[in-house]
């Protein structure tokens, strides 16, 4: 069977009024009209559907919102949908028909994953596809299956839908616009979306009214791969092994580079400052010298920072949950301030403070870590990092304290992405 | 750009801040100066800088003639080491680095006299009334005195004649090293004031000679003839020999009385001071437990010798002077001074030595 104009305007008409009571006929009316497999693409199938369907349209859309200059991928997209839908079951079975029609006709959907929930307050509000009856967030369909949403309850005031759609790959499309027709009686309005990020979009639907979500016109377009840049500052806490019992450091630093993606893959590589301070650094250094008699001197370094410069190399992989990178750093000692003691055969001959001291370890430093960053707000994002020191060692030069191992550092990220 | 400026200034602000210089600690060495071996059968082990102990480098003062020596004392214990590195008259007779077979230990017998002084130095002076010895400056007898070690010393004869005149004279006397002979000929000439001197070198030449009279320049030629005041005077002659050593010699003169004239007082060397020949010797003295040990009074023939080896710079002391290091091996016996207990040495040491 298929719906004329008229039939959609009468069905319309009958459940944009809540009063209208559900009859069972029409939900097993519904129920045959589904195709039991999808059919066959026809690219303007749905839309002389949707001619007919009057009532306020819920369009779902997940998009992945990409800030203007933030990493983007043209051929993975995953889309969120999340809206209330009212009306009785009937009217979510057309819904349901409908995003599964605007799936199949642009061919972008791979999957699709729509999860019903029923408001706290209406526990009979029950939505299944077959009549069995459904909990919340129970999976209605995936892609390539006819899925149908619906209240089994008639006297239902509405539902809950929310769902994602994960974009096919290698779409060779180059359009780049998600048409969103919400030409119901309601809204009757174009909205036009830009899948170029990973975003969740969210959209409200309508719940006073019975509505229908209709995809339409989901096209996309590659967008090339390109560098962006981007600016970070950092601070965390780390563990220094090398003096006499485990130290706790404090970091911070800024760092500027530039990202290259490669689908989901990010090269990054930047320049970056790291100032450590310490709150227990402490080893010394002795000799002892024989002449006419033994003097025996010593050198006690407390460094209290050490100022670091750093090439942070990143290989990350975005995902729909965050992004995962992992980093390696290699650094140089630059600066550092210590306090600094000299003794001759035990007796203190000069305390004060050094700048630029960087004996007892190697200037030379090699970071390794694993970080997961998330995007907050517009072109910030959010995340975190552990690190360890793989390279520097304390010299053995001299009669230094025991330990001669690097902090292991964990911190927290804040990233701004910048273009040009 | 504004961003870069800042960034660089920020670079430029850190990496120039004041660096303080940290003390740059020398290099953690072993003992330097250190003796080991036997004393007595015991294993002893003394170094420089444990046990309090420390390197003395030091100019033995030995009866006025100027020794290299070393040290290594704690305060209750000590090594002494010190040697004479050429022969007091002949500069150019100095210590051999490359070859120490001919060097010994000094053998200085006890309790003789090096030189005995009496009236019989002034035999000629016949209206002496009375004679007074003393050795550097210190009393040392009336008519008769002896010096019973060896050294350079200055013997002052201060003497009274039967008219109440006081005279001194004084001349150095090296007693147990060699030196070259030196006697003062002075002619006077009876019924005149007439004074002829010369003076005569045995074993070098005299370069260069300045004659004082009571103190005056009379002449700086090596034989002169003057007529001088009547009375009796002091001829002293100051010389420079061909070997570079400068010494003095002085006599008692007087006018009309040819043989009125008293020796230099090289008469008053007995044979031990001519037979101990301390030129180019070494002396080893061993104290603890408030004994001394010495070589000095032992005779340490040839066979039981010593060698300085490795002889080389090895700096420069407070006061200036050039420290010398060797390593030298000692074997020897010493003699304890009171008890004459006799002890055999046998050490390896790395001494420092300060060389005159």
């Amino acid at each position: 069977m298929s719906w004329s104009d008229k039939d959609i305007d009468k069905l319309f008409s009958e459940n944009a009024h809540p009063e209208v009571p559900f009859q069972e006929s029409y939900w097993a009316e519904m129920e045959a009209m589904l195709p039991p497999t999808p059919p066959a693409k026809k690219p303007f199938a749905w839309f002389k559907f949707s001619l007919g369907v009057a009532a306020s349209t819920l369009i779902i859309v997940a998009l992945y919102n990409l800030p203007q200059n933030s990493e983007s991928s043209a051929y993975s997209r995953t889309s969120n949908i999340h809206g209330e839908i009212s009306g009785n079951k009937k009217m979510n079975n057309i819904f349901a028909n409908h995003i599964k029609t605007a799936a199949q006709n642009n061919k972008l959907i791979k999957e699709t994953e729509i999860e019903v929930d029923t408001p706290e307050n209406d526990k009979n509000h029950k939505l299944n596809n077959s009549g069995k009856g459904l909990s919340h967030k129970d999976v209605i369909s995936k892609g390539g299956q006819y899925f149908s949403i619906g209240n089994k309850n008639e006297n239902s005031k509405g539902g809950f839908v929310k769902g994602e759609i994960v974009i096919a790959e290698n779409n060779p499309d180059n359009i780049n616009n998600i048409s969103i027709d919400n030409s119901n009686y309601l809204y009757n309005r174009l909205t036009t979306n830009k899948i170029n990020t990973l975003d969740t979009k969210e959209i409200n639907f309508n719940t006073e009214f019975p509505s229908i979500a209709l995809l339409n016109d989901v096209e996309f377009v590659k967008i090339p791969s390109r560098l962006t840049y981007f600016v970070d500052v950092y601070g965390g806490i780390g563990q220094s092994l090398i003096a006499n019992g485990n130290t706790l450091t404090t970091n911070f630093g800024a760092a500027v580079g530039v990202n290259k993606q490669y689908g989901r893959y990010i090269l990054g590589a930047g320049l970056g400052f790291v100032g450590v301070r310490y709150n227990n650094f402490k080893f010394d250094e002795k000799s002892t010298y024989y002449s006419f008699t033994k003097t025996t001197y010593r050198n006690n370094f407390n460094y209290q920072y050490l100022y670091n410069f750093q090439i942070p190399l990143q290989l990350a992989r975005v995902t729909k949950f965050g992004t995962i990178e992992l980093n390696i750093a290699p650094g140089y000692t630059f600066q550092s301030q210590l306090d600094y003691e000299f003794y001759e055969n035990e007796s203190i001959v000069r305390r004060n403070q050094v700048y630029g001291e960087t004996r007892g370890y190697n200037k030379f430093s090699l970071q390794t870590g694993l970080g997961y960053r998330i995007p907050i707000c517009g072109s910030w994002e959010f995340g975190v990092r552990v690190q360890a020191e793989i390279c520097q060692t304390v010299k053995s030069q001299a009669e230094y304290l025991d330990k001669k191992h690097f902090p292991i550092n964990g911190q927290i990220v804040l990233r701004k992405k910048l273009g040009f | 750009m504004k961003k870069y400026i800042l960034f660089i200034a920020l670079f430029a602000l850190i990496t120039s801040c004041k660096k303080h210089k940290v003390v740059e600690l020398p290099q953690t060495n072993s003992p330097i100066f250190k003796a080991e071996g036997l004393i007595n059968g015991q294993p002893v082990s003394i170094i420089a800088g444990e046990n309090d102990f420390e390197m003395i480098s030091l100019i033995n003062q030995f009866n006025g003639i100027d020794l290299a020596g070393g040290l290594l004392t704690n305060g209750k214990e000590e090594l002494e080491f010190y040697f004479l590195d050429e022969a007091i008259f002949d500069p150019n007779h100095s210590f051999d680095v490359n070859n120490t077979n001919n060097l010994y230990y000094a053998y200085v017998p006890k309790d003789s006299a090096f030189a005995n002084l009496n009236s019989s130095l002034f035999s000629n002076i016949q209206d002496l009334q009375s004679l007074s010895y003393y050795v550097n400056g210190e009393f040392a007898g009336n008519q008769l005195a002896s010096v019973n070690k060896p050294g350079l010393f200055n013997i002052e004869a201060k003497l009274v004649f039967q008219d109440g005149e006081t005279l001194s004279v004084e001349n150095p006397l090296l007693l147990g090293f060699n030196e070259a002979e030196t006697v003062i000929d002075a002619q006077l000439t009876s019924g005149s004031s007439q004074l002829s001197a010369n003076l005569i070198v045995t074993g070098a030449t005299a370069t260069a000679v300045n004659w004082y009279l009571d103190g005056s320049l009379l002449s700086s030629s090596l034989t002169f003839t003057r007529v001088i005041t009547e009375g009796r005077h002091i001829l002293k002659a100051d010389y420079t020999l061909s070997d570079g050593t400068k010494r003095q010699k002085s006599i008692l003169i007087k006018t009309n009385y040819p043989g009125y004239a008293s020796n230099d007082f090289n008469s008053a060397k007995t044979n031990i001071a001519n037979n101990t020949q301390l030129d180019l010797k070494a002396v080893v003295t061993y104290r603890k437990d408030g004994k001394v040990y010495t070589s000095k009074t032992v005779y340490n023939n040839s066979l039981t010798g010593f060698a300085i080896n490795d002889l080389q710079y090895y700096g420069i002391d407070g006061g200036g002077h050039a420290i010398l290091k060797g390593n030298v091996e000692i074997i020897c016996d010493l003699e304890e001074n009171v008890s004459l207990e006799i002890i055999p040495v046998n050490l390896n040491c790395t001494f420092a030595f300060r060389i005159p």
